[in-house]
């Protein structure tokens, strides 16, 4: 029997040509600790979800594809959800993208995410102290 | 040998052989979800559940039932999507409005900032029961059902919450126009 270029896990290689991103997608988010680059890192990881989802519900429309979750969100719904969310949804978006089997699965991707998102929230938190402090002075009646 | 029928395109095609069914699989012309039937199935199966060793081409067990083709059109891999796509949608919507509606709990106390979101957790409230009810038509996808739960539960908190904090402003312990100006003041102070 010829050698099958796919594996049941991996069906739909192919239909995502180009180089994946998924490492960048996890190594990528301490650098959201950087002041300015911070944002722009955030705008990638949405624009990545976003075109690597579009590219996958493509393949799916002639039945290559199984149904997954990661092309299930509407696009609309993505994005503001990854633009006003995104700590709360990389963890799962990363998830559903080793589930779907399209790309090189990341170990430990989910893990990672939310110890990383805790990093960075942690480290915002202390930047923002001055403005946490004075909330919560006004609200405490001081 | 058994001849197989498979779904494309949401109309049934062949019949071919098991060996021509895993020809057309490797050459991506079907998937492992792709949805197969032979004569002595009772219903269309997916493809890696009547053939769970698609690369060492088996020949696949035979089991008894009626000898009629079923309708191609009960779950097809596209119309399953669909249903999952609703469902996710609906729950993610239920999830986000939860959480951004969380602030509009201390609307009682900062009036200008969180009394527009109050209407977040009552979509939460909507959109998280509207994905529970789809249970009646499929069924729930996990992860729809736990993020629509997380909704319903942020939704809920968030609106009696909110009753409870409009309740301390009315009895006078929300905040007055001098603490506001003192709070953005501090803010003031606080970005210098």
């Amino acid at each position: 029997m010829p050698e099958h270029k796919h594996t049941i896990s991996s069906g739909f290689s192919g239909a995502l040509e180009g180089k994946d991103l998924g490492a960048f997608l996890i190594w990528g988010i301490p650098l959201m600790m950087v002041p300015l680059l911070g944002i722009v890192v955030h705008v990638l990881f949405v624009v990545i979800f976003f075109k690597e989802s579009m590219e996958l519900q493509h393949s799916g429309r002639n039945e290559r594809s199984k149904p997954c979750h990661y092309t299930a969100v509407h696009p609309v719904l993505m994005v503001c959800m990854l633009f006003i969310l995104l700590p709360v949804f990389h963890p799962l978006m990363m998830h559903w993208r080793n589930q779907c089997g399209a790309f090189k699965a990341q170990p430990h991707a989910v893990a990672l995410s939310i110890v990383f998102w805790v990093l960075v929230l942690t480290v915002s938190a202390v930047r923002l102290r001055g403005y946490f402090a004075a909330i919560f002075a006004v609200i405490g009646g001081q | 040998m058994s001849q197989w029928y498979y779904a494309l395109d949401k109309k049934q095609q062949g019949p071919v052989s098991a060996a021509e069914l895993k020809s057309l699989f490797q050459q991506d012309k079907i998937s492992e979800e792709t949805l197969v039937w032979n004569k002595s199935m009772t219903d269309w199966k997916k493809l890696k559940q009547v053939l769970p060793d698609l690369n060492s081409a088996p020949e696949p067990a035979a089991a008894s039932g009626p000898a009629t083709t079923p309708a191609t059109g009960a779950q097809t891999p596209g119309t399953a999507q669909s249903e999952l796509s609703i469902q996710i949608n609906l729950a993610i919507g239920s999830l986000v409005s939860g959480i951004l509606g969380i602030p509009s709990c201390c609307c009682g106390f900062l009036i200008p900032f969180c009394c527009i979101l109050i209407p977040l957790p009552i979509a939460a409230v909507v959109l998280g029961h509207l994905t529970l009810n789809r249970a009646s038509i499929e069924p729930l996808d996990d992860t729809a059902r736990v993020m629509a739960i997380i909704g319903l539960v942020l939704g809920y908190g968030s609106i009696l919450m909110t009753l409870f904090t409009i309740a301390l402003h009315a009895l006078g312990f929300g905040m007055d126009q001098i603490q506001w100006e003192d709070l953005m003041q501090q803010l003031q102070d606080a970005r210098a």
